[in-house]
């Protein structure tokens, strides 16, 4: 007896999630796809590979590669710090409360982003910011030596603000499922610390290392709020380059490029995507 | 197996990235209160007594209304028939609402306008365009949410053990299912509720005037009363979001975590 | 041939005492069974020999040497887990290898040797085999070739086979002991399985809330419990209350029966009588023994259990188990009065248990 009503029997399986399909199709697949045809579409209608080119040619080459770089910098940055900061909270013993309370900063803090976390960046690192102010006390004159908050090495300390959370989050199932047994398993064989590091732990950590180094990337990569706040677009990145194409309702420029652009930030991000989920997917094969 | 020596190396590290996480908000605390004679809460009355914040708040506050119900109503049923009756199709939707992280929402807005532009000028005008693709962008969290509420519950025994003691659909969905999906859908709905609070893309690219957009405009003038209403924010949304964890840990063991994972 | 001491080992975990006063000494090559129930201490005994506890107090010797200081990685034992202790990311003969490539031996040593272990399992032809692609009787076996592989002085077990199926552990456990006499390797077996324990040791240690109880034989394990603990946690057995009577005899309700226990014991005082189903006989109402009648048979190939109600007990759960081979049950059908005959040799008589 099927776990239906007799009436839903006669109905197909498809007409119950047809409404989401109405919803995904009309607000998320098909911009998705206007995206994708309107990039290689010319300002006549006829097919151009164009749009393509300037988006890749010199005149964004500087936007995709700082947004590389950025992305690349804070996914480095964040996955090391993340992945030790995940293994010192999950193999501390005390404070006992340290592993849940950390989780569940992590799980608030992945999110933070955009205008408050701009702000609060500001207000401790802007110009008349508190640590500033404090480095000052001690005759360190922050400013003085270059570094301003609205540039990139500014986004990169700003960004890692949730890229550790959120390496935290993507590791702590690996780190957990590295077994007691297996490090004792390699000390009875006469293992080291070191070589067991060596030979196990790190092997068996590194697809998921690798996945949520991907993952930061493309976190970095798509964000656009907290660029755009903190530093009103002075910093060149791709998705502030997007923006200078919506402003409102109404297109400027060669909107076809901006297309383009989205189209490469989408291709992007989905590759990373991607490669996390399969890295992801070679982690639970070891660790179940 | 037992070390003889102090931990210090991990200490270090959860010390610094605690300092880390802890100085940027106990800065904004310090600079939301302080003003050049000393302590007040000037720049907290200044806000409050703006008619635009208010405003604002109003506008993200409907507008995350708006998205939950909508949201909630679209993806629960969604959920069920998928779990009840077309299990075949649970890939594809899980799919598609991971493909809500492969487009970013600034490509979004921009294939969007491009094609609601054409389509429903009249809609455009009111900041309620925001909806659906607030609904959309909060699929991901949503699906995971009920997903995972669903799984924990064996929904069909529940539902074969309510049919063969006479219900009928109806009440089988009020009595039994929803009850017991009840902190899916609360996790769902903070979830959803913390996605619109703090959206910006869409909503300053469309030019509507929500909290988060108020908040940058504010700024611009007045660091310190965009200091009190960052801090005012944060600690709302990571109220609703610590509600979430709780909530979720009663889903017997599902994390938050996993669900916001693939950000 | 190592020869392993351990002497008076203490621990507590804060207030909880795992173990007590532990010390017995094992004969070079030997097999020595810790046995008991979960929470017993067996484990956290192994584990000290092996170095992942420290004892509060006491100590382990090695051929007469205290290794208590060595950190596990320098005591040369071999370690077999319960499960999941394969390294996930190396293949079977990897894994086997591993212990030889951390003493940093020369390769073609190391390949050759990794291949005679586990031909010495009997899993030649899986060597690229990953131990998620294994039984867990196979992942089990290349545990134990990893672990003799680097030739230790001692080979510990920690209730290897309590995770596979029953005739996988049958066949493995009878395995084990072939390889580990044919090496001579002084081995500790932790099971909380009597079965096992009986079939494959040379002597087994039996421990109860951190306490050694009995250290022997099977045999002597088996039909000489020390204390009541080992007599009821060792193969099955009868309990019947009574008062001592003069003679060597325990009264039971009336029905006077000798019992070679009973003279350690004064004359008049209340006992518990413990006797195994094979030392029971079911005989005719007359003959010497306790009047019963006969409530239930269960046949079990080579004897026939039959369940027998004792007349003077009110209470149901007071049912005597005898064992009754070939086909001279067919008389005891239910309701058939019989008298429960004892042996008085094999009877353990002891103060009255919980």
């Amino acid at each position: 007896m099927e776990s239906g009503d007799r009436v839903k029997r006669r109905l197909p399986g498809w007409i119950g999630i047809a409404p989401f399909f109405i919803v995904a199709f009309l607000f998320l697949i098909w911009p998705a796809y206007a995206v994708v045809l309107q990039a290689f579409e010319s300002s006549d209608g006829g097919f151009t590979l164009d749009n393509i080119a300037t988006a890749t040619g010199p005149q964004y080459r500087d936007a995709f590669l700082t947004s590389g770089l950025l992305s690349l910098a804070t996914a480095l940055i964040g996955g090391v710090l993340g992945t030790l900061l995940t293994y010192a909270v999950c193999t501390l013993e005390r404070p006992r409360f340290l592993k849940s309370a950390m989780s569940t900063f992590s799980g608030v803090a992945s999110q933070f982003g955009g205008v408050p976390l701009a702000f609060a960046f500001v207000a401790s690192l802007g110009s008349a910011g508190l640590v500033t102010a404090l480095l000052a006390k001690i005759g360190i004159n922050l400013y003085g030596t270059g570094f301003s908050l609205l540039s990139f090495s500014g986004l990169v300390i700003v960004y890692l603000y949730f890229q550790i959370p959120l390496m935290l989050i993507v590791m702590t199932p690996a780190v957990e499922g590295l077994r007691a047994s297996w490090r004792e398993a390699a000390e009875g064989l006469g293992a080291s610390t070191f070589q067991y590091w060596a030979r196990v732990g790190i092997p068996l950590l590194t697809p998921a290392f690798i996945g949520g180094v991907v993952l930061l990337f493309a976190n970095a990569f798509a964000a656009y709020a907290t660029a755009q706040v903190l530093t009103s677009g002075s910093v060149n990145l791709v998705p502030i380059q997007i923006g200078f194409f919506v402003q409102g309702n109404v297109f400027a420029g060669n909107t076809g490029v901006g297309y383009a652009l989205a189209l490469g930030m989408i291709v992007v991000v989905s590759l990373a995507l991607l490669i996390n989920i399969l890295l992801q997917r070679r982690v639970s094969r070891w660790t179940s | 197996m037992t070390r003889s020596r102090a931990p210090i190396g991990r200490w270090a590290i959860v010390a610094l990235c605690v300092a880390f996480f802890a100085v940027p908000l106990v800065a904004l605390a310090i600079f939301s209160f302080t003003s050049g004679s000393g302590w007040t809460t000037a720049a907290y009355s200044a806000i409050f007594r703006d008619a635009q914040f208010w405003k604002s708040v109003g506008l993200s506050l409907l507008l995350a209304a708006l998205t939950t119900v909508l949201s909630l109503t679209l993806m629960v049923p969604t959920v069920l028939w998928v779990h009840l009756r077309a299990p075949q199709y649970r890939s594809l939707i899980e799919a598609i609402t991971l493909l809500v992280f492969a487009v970013p929402p600034i490509t979004l807005v921009i294939g969007a306008s491009g094609l609601l532009l054409g389509l429903v000028p009249k809609l455009l005008g009111t900041p309620l365009i925001l909806v659906p693709f607030y609904i959309v962008l909060s699929f991901a969290f949503t699906f995971r949410a009920l997903d995972a509420g669903v799984k924990s519950v064996d929904l069909h025994t529940l539902v074969d053990a309510a049919h063969s003691l006479g219900a009928g659909t109806a009440s089988t969905v009020m009595r039994v299912i929803l009850p017991n999906l009840r902190t899916a859908i609360l996790g769902a709905a903070f979830l959803t509720i913390t996605v619109v609070l703090g959206e910006y893309v869409l909503s300053s690219l469309f030019l509507y005037n929500t909290l988060p957009v108020y908040m940058a405009d504010v700024g611009t003038s007045q660091a310190q009363g965009a200091a009190a209403l960052a801090l005012i924010t944060v600690l709302f949304t990571w109220l609703l979001l610590i509600a979430v964890s709780v909530v979720s840990r009663r889903l017997g063991g599902q994390r938050v975590g996993t669900m916001i994972a693939s950000t | 041939m190592t020869t392993v001491h351990i002497e008076n080992i203490r621990k507590t975990y804060g207030e909880f005492t795992a173990l007590e006063g532990l010390t017995l000494d094992m004969a070079e090559g030997e097999f020595v069974s810790f046995l008991g129930p979960s929470g017993c201490g067996k484990t956290t005994a192994l584990r000290i020999v092996a170095g992942f506890e420290f004892a509060d107090s006491g100590s382990v010797l090695i051929d007469g040497q205290a290794i208590d200081g060595l950190a596990p990685n320098r005591r040369d034992m071999g370690m077999v887990f319960q499960n999941y202790s394969l390294f996930p990311n190396m293949s079977a003969v990897d894994n086997v290898a591993f212990g030889l490539r951390v003493r940093k031996k020369s390769g073609d040593q190391v390949a050759k040797r990794a291949r005679e272990m586990l031909e010495l399992v009997g899993l030649s032809g899986k060597e690229a085999n990953y131990p998620h692609q294994m039984s867990g009787g196979q992942q089990q076996r290349v545990a134990l070739a990893r672990a003799l592989a680097i030739e230790p002085r001692v080979l510990l077990l920690d209730e290897p086979l309590s995770a596979l199926d029953a005739k996988v552990r049958v066949s493995l456990r009878n395995e084990i002991r072939v390889i580990q006499k044919e090496l001579g390797i002084s081995t500790i077996f932790v099971t909380h399985d009597q079965e096992e324990a009986l079939t494959i040791s040379d002597r087994i240690a039996v421990l109860s809330q951190g306490r050694l109880e009995q250290f022997a034989t099977p045999e002597q394990i088996y039909r000489s419990p020390a204390t009541p603990f080992v007599a009821a946690f060792v193969g099955e057995s009868n309990r019947f209350s009574g008062t001592v009577a003069a003679g060597g005899a325990v009264d039971f309700a009336g029905s006077l029966v000798p019992l070679a226990g009973a003279t350690s014991h004064p004359v008049g005082t209340r006992v518990d009588v413990l006797v195994r189903p094979e030392s029971t006989a079911l005989l005719d109402p007359g003959e010497s023994g306790l009047p019963a009648t006969v409530i239930s048979q269960q046949f079990q190939g080579s004897r026939t259990r039959v369940l027998a109600h004792l007349n003077s007990e009110s209470d149901p759960t007071s049912i005597v188990i005898s064992d009754v081979s070939g086909g001279r049950h067919e008389h005891l059908v239910n309701g058939t009065a019989v008298s429960v005959g004892i042996d008085g040799r094999t009877a353990l008589v002891t103060t009255p248990l919980p």
